[in-house]
């Protein structure tokens, strides 16, 4: 290695220095808040990487990632100011926005329901209709609202059972349909045994109950008076999920490394899947250019749902409640 | 020799004995071994897997045992509390504080009714006593959080209406400690009332399983009906994989496949490569009854097999040991067969070598190669005979050969001075030539060198000699090249006789001979001109009969012979050789006949010649006709 060289090795190193002390010294970085919508797993891989790979501290942030849990509603952190952004669903937020906490939807990230109801093939369940009368594990709350469509536009009657985040009651057969996320539990059931071929599913959007899931929100007041902040985390949180479709291992890395640190019940396969489905759901219909975008098909489409189900009296605009803070400028 | 185009053989005999005993020795010994081998692995793996499935059976018995302990008091109560029902909260402490005093393998028991089935305004109902650090608690689960109704404990039994083990679970309201409850539901009429559980600790079952031995490098493990490990070989599996995530993460179905198998009650022995250990190892399995759980334990196969290993490898040893001695046995015999087989080459190299004397000595007749030994020993004897009678006869050979030579030395000095058509007469009969004189047909032809007397007065002798020999030798061929005679010479003079079976051919012949010398003589003239006055040659050529062969002169040094043609025809060629001046060539009236024809001619007319009555005609030749 010649002089020149040895120098740019040295300039080299001293910028690698600089960068890692600057932000510490130099500039200080604005600390703000996400409450993730439940226990640390693939679902958020794309925020874990944008933070292990420095992506927010380049745009200037600290970010504070908080798992969620059992009793933990992101929305009601964000009202309540115990965090500056929220993920949480469209129709959530819709229900939230509707009480009168002014939050704004800053990105739509799932873009296709992943949600779905499962059966056994055994027990002669072809169709949903043919829930009609038969025990269906359902979640509470707005997460019950689409099957409720479903099942009042189909005209039958369920037995609603309260279920809650185990599929045991389904497993040992207590109940004849149970909720499932396609990154989640639907893995699950894989996981305890129960071959795909088993079981059938009822898509949700494939039964024209496109339900947005997993968006970013923020305060009216916190969107007005630091648009800057909100559009740089906005833009930091997706460029770390566009690197984690790409990098699925190095994301996975980031996820497990949390799992663990959380001695949470979970394997890196069933982790893998979940970030796997997590790229379709984020790039339906938009692809990677367009992530964020919220139809205003879907937005009419939840609204009327929710309207019909009686959570919200009437529907919420677009204007004022939509601010696509993750346009590029 | 690879006189036959064979490939020679890369190894000496000796090595090639020991190699060939010994890998047949080798072949039978492994194959023996392995043969041992074989049936002692499949007779070992049988009755091992018999066993392993035994103590997968009973472990799993003892589990659901331990397990029925449990649950027992919980459903003995549940059906008691069917028939008397709940009367008070005090009651319902009292039951369960009492059930788990008397059941020390329960870890906490929950009485839970339905909602609503106490009072129509209470909603919950529900008691709890559980083992704390600091001893039983009473405590309830009535929380609006925690709403013991929509948990699977309460749940699951509520709806199937009969009993139901939950899958492990963290309780971290209570010790902290991994557990698993049974809950057995009140049913009055169809309807369910509530339900009774009993925990178990399932930190301490799952230390007891690992603590199992099964066989070295082996361990047990417990999965639930879910798949999940609750005991296992490494803790960190423990409520994090099942063993299908396993499966998965490992992209092997097969494992899928035994996991189905044990979720769903089924017992057998299957050979697996052991995820955890890398290495092939056998697995049983038994349903652990009443709960529907899987308990599994796995023993590495070479573990199993090590008495089977130890055995094959003392085989081994044996048979090592065995080849070695057989080596050294092998060598002495082959050293033995070799050794006289080595001496015979030496000597056979010695025979080659030229010592005919060389006799092999110190082998033990008696076998194959005693008389081998013997053999050569007679051939040598025999060659040595054979050989002295050819060096007598090669001596004699070389001595007619060096008589031959001399001979051969004196034919070909002596046939300098021997005419050839003596030569010719002897050759026809070397025994007895015929040197009679014949009456033959032949031209004769005198040559003379003019004024050769003169001539030896002007130079001296020396020059003398190199004229005529440069003359002389100038024309010998040609008179040989015409099959001439050379008769005499005398001084100045040559007398040539030409013989042929055709009469005009030895006439052309001698005119050929004439013309040749003729123009020799002028060109050796040119050579020497300046040096020696010209010289030149008159030729006389007759044909006829003469009486040609030898002569025999008696003197008093001996007897002399001569070939010579004598005859009127010889004298008549020395006189018209005398006629011719100036370098001519006369021809007599009979070879003028015989190559008229053939050669220019002119007649100098009838002459008289000495002690010749008649004149005769002479002729002068001139040239070649035509040429």
């Amino acid at each position: 290695m010649g002089l020149m060289g040895k120098l740019k090795y040295a300039a080299g190193a001293l910028l690698l220095c600089a960068l890692l002390l600057a932000p510490a010294g130099a500039e200080a970085l604005t600390k703000v808040s996400l409450q993730l919508q439940w226990v640390h797993q693939a679902q958020f891989a794309g925020f874990y990487l944008a933070q292990d790979l420095g992506l927010y501290r380049k745009a200037g942030l600290e970010v504070e990632i908080r798992p969620g849990g059992p009793g933990i509603e992101p929305l009601s952190e964000l009202a309540t100011l115990r965090c500056d952004f929220a993920l949480s669903w469209l129709s959530e937020a819709l229900v939230m926005r509707s009480k009168g906490v002014d939050l704004v939807n800053l990105a739509q990230l799932v873009q296709r329901s992943a949600l779905m109801l499962v059966v056994f093939n055994d027990s002669g369940i072809r169709t949903v209709k043919d829930l009609d009368g038969r025990r269906v594990g359902l979640w509470q709350r707005q997460f019950a609202a689409p099957p409720r469509a479903l099942f009042a536009k189909l005209g039958i009657s369920v037995n609603e059972v309260s279920q809650n985040v185990s599929m045991a009651p389904f497993l040992q057969r207590a109940v004849d349909a149970a909720t499932a996320m396609l990154y989640n539990e639907y893995h699950q059931l894989y996981q305890a045994g129960v071959d795909r071929d088993e079981i059938t599913i009822f898509d949700f959007a494939e039964q024209g109950m496109n339900f947005p899931e997993d968006g970013l929100y923020t305060l009216e007041d916190t969107w007005r008076d630091r648009p800057e902040v909100c559009k740089a985390f906005v833009r930091a949180s997706l460029e770390g999920w566009r690197r984690a479709f790409v990098e699925q291992e190095l994301a996975l890395a980031s996820v497990m490394k949390r799992v663990n640190a959380a001695n949470l019940a979970s394997n890196p396969a069933h982790q893998r899947w979940m970030l796997k489905s997590m790229k379709d759901l984020y790039t339906h219909r938009v692809g990677t250019v367009l992530m964020g975008q919220l139809s205003p098909y879907d937005l009419l489409q939840v609204n009327r749902v929710l309207v019909a189900q009686g959570f919200i009296p009437e529907p919420i605009e677009a204007k004022g409640f939509v601010a696509e803070a993750w346009r590029q400028p | 020799m690879s006189s036959e185009g064979l490939k020679p053989r890369w190894l000496r005999l000796r090595a090639r004995f020991v190699i060939f005993v010994l890998s047949g020795v080798a072949v039978v010994a492994a194959a023996m071994a392995m043969v041992s081998h074989l049936e002692a692995s499949h007779a070992l793996l049988n009755s091992s897997q018999e066993q392993l499935l035994d103590l997968a059976s009973s472990q799993a018995a003892e589990l659901a045992r331990r397990l029925e302990k449990v649950s027992a008091p919980a459903r003995n109560l549940a059906v008691t509390l069917e028939v008397v029902g709940v009367a008070s909260e005090e009651m319902a402490n009292e039951l369960v504080s009492q059930n788990l005093v008397a059941n020390p393998r329960v870890y906490g028991m929950a009485l839970a009714l339905a909602p609503y089935s106490f009072s129509p305004d209470r909603r919950v109902f529900s008691s709890y006593a559980y083992r704390s650090p600091q001893g039983l608690k009473v405590t309830d689960l009535n929380s609006p959080a925690y709403d013991y109704p929509s948990q699977n404990w309460y749940l699951v039994p509520a709806l199937l209406g009969r009993g139901v083990w939950s899958e492990p679970y963290f309780d971290e309201g209570g010790g902290n400690i991994l557990m698993s409850t049974y809950s057995a539901p009140m049913v009055k009429k169809g309807k369910v009332l509530g339900v009774v559980t009993a925990d178990v600790d399932l930190g301490y079952l799952g230390r007891e399983v690992r603590s199992l031995a099964v066989t070295e490098g082996g361990y047990a493990f417990l999965i639930t009906h879910q798949g999940n490990f609750l005991a296992g070989p490494r803790d960190e599996l423990v409520m994090r994989q099942s063993i299908f995530s396993l499966a998965e993460e490992l992209n092997n179905p097969k494992l899928r496949q035994l996991g189905r198998r044990m979720i769903r009650g089924a017992s057998g022995v299957v050979k697996i490569k052991d995820p955890i250990s890398k290495r092939d190892a056998w697995l049983a399995y038994a349903p652990v009854k009443g709960v529907g759980w899987s308990f599994g334990v796995v023993a590495p196969e070479d573990a199993v097999l090590a008495p089977v290993n130890d055995l094959t490898r003392h085989q081994v040893y044996f048979a090592l040991g065995g080849l070695a001695i057989m080596g050294i046995v092998v060598l002495i015999m082959v050293v033995g067969l070799t050794k006289p087989v080595k001496m015979l080459t030496h000597g056979a190299k010695r025979l080659a070598g030229g010592d005919l004397l060389c006799r092999v000595t110190g082998i033990r007749p008696g076998d194959e190669v005693g008389e081998l030994a013997h053999t050569f020993n007679t051939m040598a004897t025999d060659l040595h005979a054979h050989v002295e009678e050819l060096k007598r006869k090669k001596q004699e050979l070389e001595d007619s050969l060096h008589r031959i030579e001399l001979l051969e030395n004196i034919q070909n000095t002596l046939s300098k001075f021997v005419p050839t058509s003596v030569k010719a007469r002897i050759d026809e009969a070397p025994e007895a030539p015929d040197l009679n004189k014949r009456e033959t047909d032949v031209s004769v032809l005198f040559l003379d060198v003019a004024g050769y007397t003169k001539m030896s007065e002007q130079v001296n002798g020396e020059d003398m000699n190199f004229l005529i020999e440069r003359y002389f030798s100038s024309f010998l061929d040609d008179i040989y090249q015409n099959h001439g005679d050379i008769n005499e010479t005398a001084g100045d003079g040559l007398m040539i006789i030409f013989q042929d079976d055709d009469p005009v051919q030895h006439a052309i012949n001698a005119v050929n001979t004439a013309l040749a010398v003729g123009s020799k003589v002028a060109k050796v003239n040119q050579e020497l001109a300046g040096r020696f006055q010209p010289v030149s040659i008159n030729i006389g050529v007759n044909s006829g009969t003469a009486l040609v062969g030898s002569s025999r002169f008696e003197g008093i040094a001996g007897t002399r012979w001569t070939f010579t043609a004598s005859g009127s025809v010889t004298n008549n060629a020395a006189r018209i050789g005398a006629l011719a001046t100036e370098g001519k060539i006369f021809i007599g009236p009979e070879t003028a006949k015989r190559v008229g024809d053939r050669f220019e001619l002119t007649s100098i007319g009838p002459q008289r010649l000495k002690n010749v009555a008649e004149a005769i005609e002479v002729f002068q030749v001139l040239g070649v006709k035509g040429a």
